[in-house]
């Protein structure tokens, strides 16, 4: 507030004082709005481009593994292809019936695996592995694959040590890195050289009775093992050879039992009177909104006396209310996942729903003129007379908590696909659906008309990409379906919103 | 009161015309109180260019009852206040540390000068009187609001405004003298 005469002369001095600002400044500020614009179409987009990226990813996975599983195939032929005086060749390594009887050391038969090696002149049938910690499920340390190798040097009919020290002395261990999942050949290629293809080997002599111990964590996809007693024995033993069933399963880590992330979906909502209208084209909501509205027209004034007679009257039926298509919807949100058992968790969230439906309605005009005869007077905030021209998109946006179990239907870590089932709590937050008057053969807004709280239930299938990722996403197609009808009571007609379409979780972080 | 609900519901719609129109509306307006609030015209245009952008962000927030012309007035003052306040260039000079009450001036000077120069003189005083001044003698803020709204005490408000206020009389005074004389010079 001006305080005296100098402060009201300053204000109407500064009143009309205008500076014209240079072009620039229009031009920087145009540039800002476009591009904030962009900023919020893009946001928009994001779930759908979520999606694009996801089902990118998926199929650049899934080509990778078609690529793995060739260049294994390839591998294995070339490994078949080597000659058996390298010492290396599969058919070197296969065990015969009658020396696998012979080379087993007393042990028991469940832990006890049998190879016979024949290097070069030497056939030795000496291998057994003790596989440790059996069991589908281990820890860490119960993980150790340990096997001893026992070789049956003195009861070996056809072992020959001397002629092997000559042939192949001093050896060399060496450890070859490799990345799960892919496949090496491994040529033993230096007489010297024992070639490990795992991820963790450990190697350690055990005395007296030439035996050899390791541990392997991880799963290997290929050992290669040469001989390490000095000079004396060449043994290559690949475990793809071996029986994968009776290998354990090998947990790498501590299972995080928590997942925290975003979630979003696209599809398509709809308007049904029950469940079974999840796949009609058509919404059976319309018949009984005219059915409803015959009612009313019965109980109204608005009926016509054409006969002229008092006793009989003939219904002045207004038109059949337009047919309210399907339309777009989207969601957004926010989740916590908890891992109940290894195949089942449980998740919960909280995320932003809109759902719309289409129908056509007459040009829109404002209740001041409108003839309400309809007894519950609802407080109208538009009209569209039932011209049905144009065409209205009914929005609802709702806020929803759902809760969901998964299962994991199958047991493979590298794609895990899971059952999704779930309910949720919705409130609605905002509306412009129209309703249709029989009376008048026309729409209209009524807000007061909808049950702001709602139910529903969920189902769908998802698979988990990116699983050993930091970041994994679930994609998979989703329906709901609201069990609470969206009138109110009183209205005398069902409307529930159905929703298909395909949603996506990506796991921002785990604990 | 104009009726602008045509051109902001267009602007609403990402009309370029219409977000142009209403640039054009007020640019030249607000850019005098980004003046007075400044001490270069290219401060001035940075806090209109900032402004600007607000007032389209926050167009839908607009009520049509309102005028559209205060409406924008207040963001281009909060833009700033905000631009001083961030700006390391004037943030040393913002600094409210007399708080000292000094005697109000009775003197009420006829302004015979153009609003340009006395822009100029405002602009002139440190940063901390000139914004209480913009903000109390302009803008019509009170004291308490100040206070709220710089993070200072009120009556660290009355008193910068009140120094602000006894400075620019002297110098209103000086001005007109030397144009008395300028003016006898001329003839």
């Amino acid at each position: 507030m001006p305080e005296n005469e100098f402060e009201k002369e300053v204000q109407q001095l500064f009143d009309g004082f205008k500076l014209k600002p240079t072009a620039e400044v229009w031009t920087k500020v145009h540039t800002r709005i476009r591009k904030d614009r962009r900023k919020r179409r893009f946001i928009l987009w994001l779930p759908l481009l979520l999606l694009v990226l996801g089902a990118g990813s998926y199929w650049i996975v899934s080509n990778l593994d078609n690529q793995q599983i060739e260049q294994h195939s390839v591998a294995k032929k070339s490994e078949e292809n080597i000659s058996p005086e390298e010492g290396s060749t599969k058919e070197a390594f296969e065990i015969p019936e009658k020396e696998k009887s012979t080379a087993d050391l007393s042990l028991p038969k469940t832990e006890n695996k049998e190879l016979s090696t024949k290097a070069e002149n030497n056939q030795v049938n000496t291998n057994n592995i003790i596989k440790e910690g059996r069991g589908s499920d281990l820890s860490p340390s119960s993980a150790l694959v340990a096997g001893s190798r026992q070789l049956a040097n003195n009861k070996a009919p056809d072992l020959d040590f001397e002629n092997a020290s000559i042939t192949h002395p001093a050896p060399v261990v060496a450890h070859v890195k490799k990345s799960p999942g892919s496949f090496d050949l491994n040529k033993t290629s230096d007489n010297n050289i024992i070639q490990i293809n795992t991820e963790n080997l450990h190697i350690s002599e055990n005395s007296g009775v030439s035996a050899y111990t390791y541990s392997v964590t991880g799963t290997p996809q290929s050992v290669v093992l040469r001989s390490n007693i000095p000079g004396k024995i060449e043994e290559v033993k690949s475990i793809n050879s071996l029986d994968r069933s009776s290998m354990p399963v090998v947990k790498l880590g501590k299972r995080k039992l928590w997942e925290f992330g975003i979630e979003s979906g696209i599809g398509v909502s709809k308007m049904g009177k029950d469940i079974a209208d999840l796949l009609s084209l058509h919404s059976e909501t319309d018949k009984s909104m005219t059915l409803n509205n015959m009612s009313m027209v019965n109980s109204s004034s608005a009926v016509s006396n054409l006969t002229g007679r008092d006793n009989i009257y003939v219904l002045a039926i207004a038109p059949s209310a337009s047919t309210v298509k399907p339309g777009m919807a989207w969601n957004f949100g926010i989740f916590a996942k908890w891992h109940i058992k290894n195949r089942l968790s449980l998740s919960t969230g909280l995320r932003y729903n809109y759902f719309s439906t289409h129908r056509q309605v007459g040009k829109i005009f404002y209740p001041s003129g409108f003839n309400n005869r309809n007894h519950s007077a609802p407080s109208y905030a538009a009209c569209y007379p039932g011209d049905e021209t144009n065409d209205y998109t009914n929005k609802y946006h709702y806020i929803t908590m759902p809760v969901g179990l998964q299962w994991q239907l199958n047991r493979g870590i590298k794609l895990p696909i899971e059952l999704n089932v779930g309910a949720d709590l919705k409130w609605m937050t905002a509306t412009n659906a129209l309703h249709y008057n029989g009376n008048t053969g026309s729409y209209f807004e009524d807000k007061g008309r909808f049950n702001k709280f709602q139910a529903g239930i969920s189902a769908g299938v998802s698979v988990r990409l990116f699983q050993q990722n930091k970041h994994p996403l679930d994609v998979g197609p989703v329906f709901q379906y609201n069990i609470s009808n969206l009138i109110k009571k009183g209205y005398d007609y069902n409307q529930n919103i159905i929703y298909g379409g395909i949603n996506a979780r990506l796991v921002l972080w785990k604990k | 009161m104009a009726d602008y609900q045509q051109l902001v519901k267009d602007c609403l719609k990402g009309k370029a015309k219409a977000q142009q129109e209403l640039y054009e509306l007020f640019a030249e307006q607000m850019l005098g109180i980004c003046y007075r609030y400044t001490k270069s015209l290219a401060d001035a245009e940075d806090i209109l260019q900032e402004g600007f952008i607000k007032v389209f962000k926050y167009l839908h927030q607009y009520r049509s009852d309102g005028e559209l012309g205060a409406w924008v007035r207040r963001i281009m003052v909060n833009t700033a206040i905000n631009y001083l306040k961030q700006n390391s260039k004037y943030q040393y000079d913002l600094s409210f540390t007399d708080t000292t009450l000094h005697p109000v001036s009775e003197d009420n000077p006829q302004l015979r000068l153009q609003a340009k120069e006395l822009a100029n003189l405002v602009r002139q005083l440190p940063t901390g009187y000139q914004t209480v001044f913009n903000m109390h003698a302009v803008e019509g803020f009170t004291h308490v609001e100040i206070g709220e709204i710089l993070g200072i005490s009120e009556g660290t408000s009355r008193s910068q405004y009140m120094r602000a206020r006894n400075l620019l009389i002297n110098w209103i005074e000086k001005h007109s003298v030397e144009a008395k004389l300028g003016n006898y010079a001329g003839k």
